[in-house]
């Protein structure tokens, strides 16, 4: 009928257009097509009905979110992805997320995009996930400084962020005014507390603390902090407090200094690849702390390939998880490994499941209306494989804080910390015996 | 300061410098010869660090060897990259013409090799560990595979200073690099000359590769620090010297130890710069620059 219409049309154009005074506009046969297709038209019109409140049928929940998967933070952000991907396909093999309003379980499905680790560029995706992709929950990207820069999209929508790689001090939270981001991983403070509460215990031991970090604020943070508590506390004497640009290439004269000084304890704020450096060029200069702690960095893969076992022996890192504490952990580790081949128990990894089990658990008790989510992740608290959650002030004060020791070429948990500045206690999970002091770097 | 200090900053000026200068004399030789800035070159470092992981990581081969293999390598694939890609910027003849556009080019090229690398190997960064064990030359220690990359380094860069001084090819290549107008009326075959540097200069990326791959970690983002240190080395010893390259190196390597070890790392980034930029002001050729 269509093609009829359209010939009609075509018809009356091209005698138009030829200037043809005498033929008829439309003869009978054209006429007919035309007023069959008004009436079909009319009637259609009057069959449709006024759109009716009725909930369409769902058959899956769409999670939206943009990771780093190139730039620099594509390393960790490779690894949150990846974690994403086996909590999805996790809880898919249980049928899915259980959603109150339609009483059953669907299962989940990704929309994400590769950020590049450029914040104004993930601001423009989660905007895009909104209102193009309309996803139904969104999951955090990768990095703290891509954390905020989400922020004002997602309070403009009102959708809700369970935060995972982003470290950011209750000042900043504030100042920040957000409702619908929250925070995972411990604020700087309270990580430094933890460095500080474990080289407490070896007070009578430790004379010269040297602090290094890499210049990036969450770092800067933990070793502002860090040297404060210290001090404090009376613990030891700050020797050196020396922080190094991000993507330094080498830390030979820092590390003489600190080899001079002759700290009993060396901590290093680090990311990944400082973490590599400075380790390496300890082991070269022969600098032999009682206690040498890295931040993150000392638990990735790289790290472990790069130092034999030996070498590694006794080095601490932190993190917020350890496949050992519960089962549920260990289960989706290996499964980890079984997709992506061998890797360490990092931090990206514990954060992105300890985010994704959360938001689960929100939506299996609220439902998918985002502020009935933001309402639930506000007050009430959730127990996952990954520690407690409970958000005070968007962040969470009952985070892990996992201090970890290279033993025989595994990371094994030595002081498990729990809590939120200035209440940390120790959280009665299994650790494994500390060696101390740390074993001196095989020549 | 005791006396191991001293020796610890001279040995680490060395350390630190031979490599500076291997990675720098392959961007300055191509930019110098042809006005190219290969942003891409970072990459085929990269490229060369990768190699030198699988053929360890895989078949235990060592990275000395691959050196060997990725200069192979690499020198295979410049050619008809050069053809492609530069081969009809360079008959242009017109130097500003041919340094925007070996900017924008090698930019492209530059994002899709970090693109292929990821997409390869993914993104997660990837370490070995070879001859990590640390030796004692009189006062002082040094990771083993640390002085491998050191001896290794200056044993190239006099390669590189006999072929440049005291081949043919050497001559052709100064004088194109001196003059490529009087070059070409002289007789000289510019094509191939300019062929065989960006040949030359991809090994040497690929090599320097091979050789950082031994102590840091490798991913496919890792070559962006090293384009700019090529760059800034370049133009503080001189484009087109290189002697100016070597001492360029030497002079951040001591730089690096130095700062560091007196009002720390922090300040590193601004005080290269600064000096850079001084240097252009009273030098603008560079320390030694000729080209």
């Amino acid at each position: 009928m269509l093609v009829g219409v359209l010939r009609s049309v075509l018809g009356v154009l091209r005698n138009v257009e030829d200037g043809i005074e005498e033929v008829p506009i439309l003869d009978k046969k054209h006429l007919l097509v035309v007023f069959l297709t008004l009436l079909a038209v009319a009637a259609m019109g009057c069959t449709q009905q006024a759109p009716q409140p009725q909930k369409p049928a769902k058959e899956s929940i769409k999670i939206g979110f943009t990771v780093a998967l190139s730039g620099p933070g594509a390393g960790a952000g490779t690894e949150q992805y990846r974690a994403y991907e086996v909590w999805r396909e996790w809880v898919n093999s249980k049928g899915g997320i259980y959603v109150p309003e339609y009483g059953k379980k669907l299962p989940v499905e990704f929309v994400y995009y590769d950020d590049a680790s450029e914040p104004a560029r993930a601001k423009s995706l989660y905007e895009k996930l909104i209102l193009e992709d309309k996803v139904d929950l969104l999951l955090a990207p990768w990095g703290t400084f891509i954390h905020l820069s989400i922020v004002p999209v997602i309070e403009k929508y009102k959708i809700p962020v369970i935060g995972n790689t982003a470290g950011v001090d209750l000042e900043k939270i504030n100042e920040l005014g957000t409702k619908y981001m929250f925070f995972t991983w411990p604020t700087p403070k309270t990580s430094a507390l933890a460095y500080t509460m474990f080289v407490e215990r070896f007070k009578d031991d430790v004379d010269k603390i040297a602090i290094l970090y890499v210049q990036s604020d969450f770092t800067v943070a933990n070793a502002k902090w860090n040297k404060k508590f210290i001090e404090d506390r009376g613990i030891a004497k700050v020797v050196v407090y020396e922080g190094y640009p991000f993507g330094t290439k080498d830390l030979k004269g820092l590390l003489l200094k600190v080899k001079e000084a002759n700290p009993d304890v060396v901590i290093v704020h680090s990311y990944p690849a400082d973490a590599i450096l400075v380790t390496a060029q300890m082991k070269e200069l022969n600098i032999n702390p009682k206690i040498f702690m890295l931040g993150v960095g000392g638990q990735i893969l790289a790290f472990e390939q790069k130092f034999d076992d030996t070498t590694k022996e006794g080095i601490l890192a932190i993190n917020n998880w350890h496949p050992d504490f519960y089962p549920e952990a260990k289960e989706l580790y290996d499964l980890y490994i079984e997709k992506y081949g061998h890797n360490p128990p990092s931090h990206a990894l514990g954060l992105a499941w300890l985010s994704a089990i959360t938001l689960q658990q929100a939506v299996e008790k609220a439902g998918l209306n985002p502020d009935e989510i933001q309402k639930v992740l506000s007050s009430e608290t959730f127990s996952t494989p990954f520690g407690e959650v409970k958000f005070e002030n968007q962040v969470n004060t009952k985070s892990l804080l996992v201090l970890e020791q290279w033993q025989s070429g595994e990371l094994k948990p030595v002081y498990v910390l729990k809590g939120i500045y200035p209440n940390l206690v120790p959280a009665g999970l299994p650790v494994a015996e500390l060696e101390y002091p740390k074993p001196q770097w095989p020549q | 300061m005791d006396t191991s200090i001293f020796f610890y900053i001279i040995f680490s000026t060395f350390q630190l410098g031979l490599i500076y200068t291997l990675i720098s004399l392959g961007f300055n030789l191509l930019y110098s010869s042809t006005r190219i800035i290969n942003v891409a070159y970072g990459e085929f470092l990269a490229l060369g660090s990768y190699t030198a992981f699988w053929l360890y990581t895989l078949y235990s081969i060592p990275p000395p060897a691959t050196m060997l293999i990725i200069a192979i390598i690499l020198a295979a694939v410049s050619y008809p990259l050069y053809l492609l890609l530069f081969k009809p910027l360079l008959e242009t003849r017109n130097v500003e013409y041919i340094e925007v556009w070996g900017v924008i080019i090698t930019f492209g090229l530059s994002i899709t090799l970090q693109g292929l690398m990821t997409l390869l190997w993914s993104a997660q960064s990837k370490a070995y560990s070879y001859f990590d064990n640390v030796v004692e030359i009189g006062t002082i220690t040094v990771t083993f595979n640390r002085l491998i990359a050191m001896i290794i380094a200056a044993f190239l860069v006099v390669l590189l200073y006999l072929l440049l001084f005291r081949t043919d090819f050497g001559v052709s290549m100064r004088s194109v690099i001196q003059d490529p107008n009087l070059a070409s009326l002289l007789g000289l075959n510019i094509n191939s000359i300019f062929a065989m540097a960006f040949i030359l200069s991809s090994a040497i990326a690929g090599v320097s590769g091979v050789l950082i791959s031994m102590t840091v970690e490798i991913s496919p983002f890792m070559g962006v620090t090293y384009v700019i240190l090529a760059f800034v080395i370049t133009a503080i010893g001189g484009v087109g010297n290189p002697i100016g390259s070597l001492a360029g190196g030497l002079i951040l390597g001591l730089l690096d130890v130095l700062i560091g070890y007196t009002v720390g790392p922090g300040l590193n980034l601004f005080i290269v710069y600064s000096l850079l930029v001084a240097i252009l002001v009273v030098r603008p050729k560079g320390l030694l620059g000729r080209g």
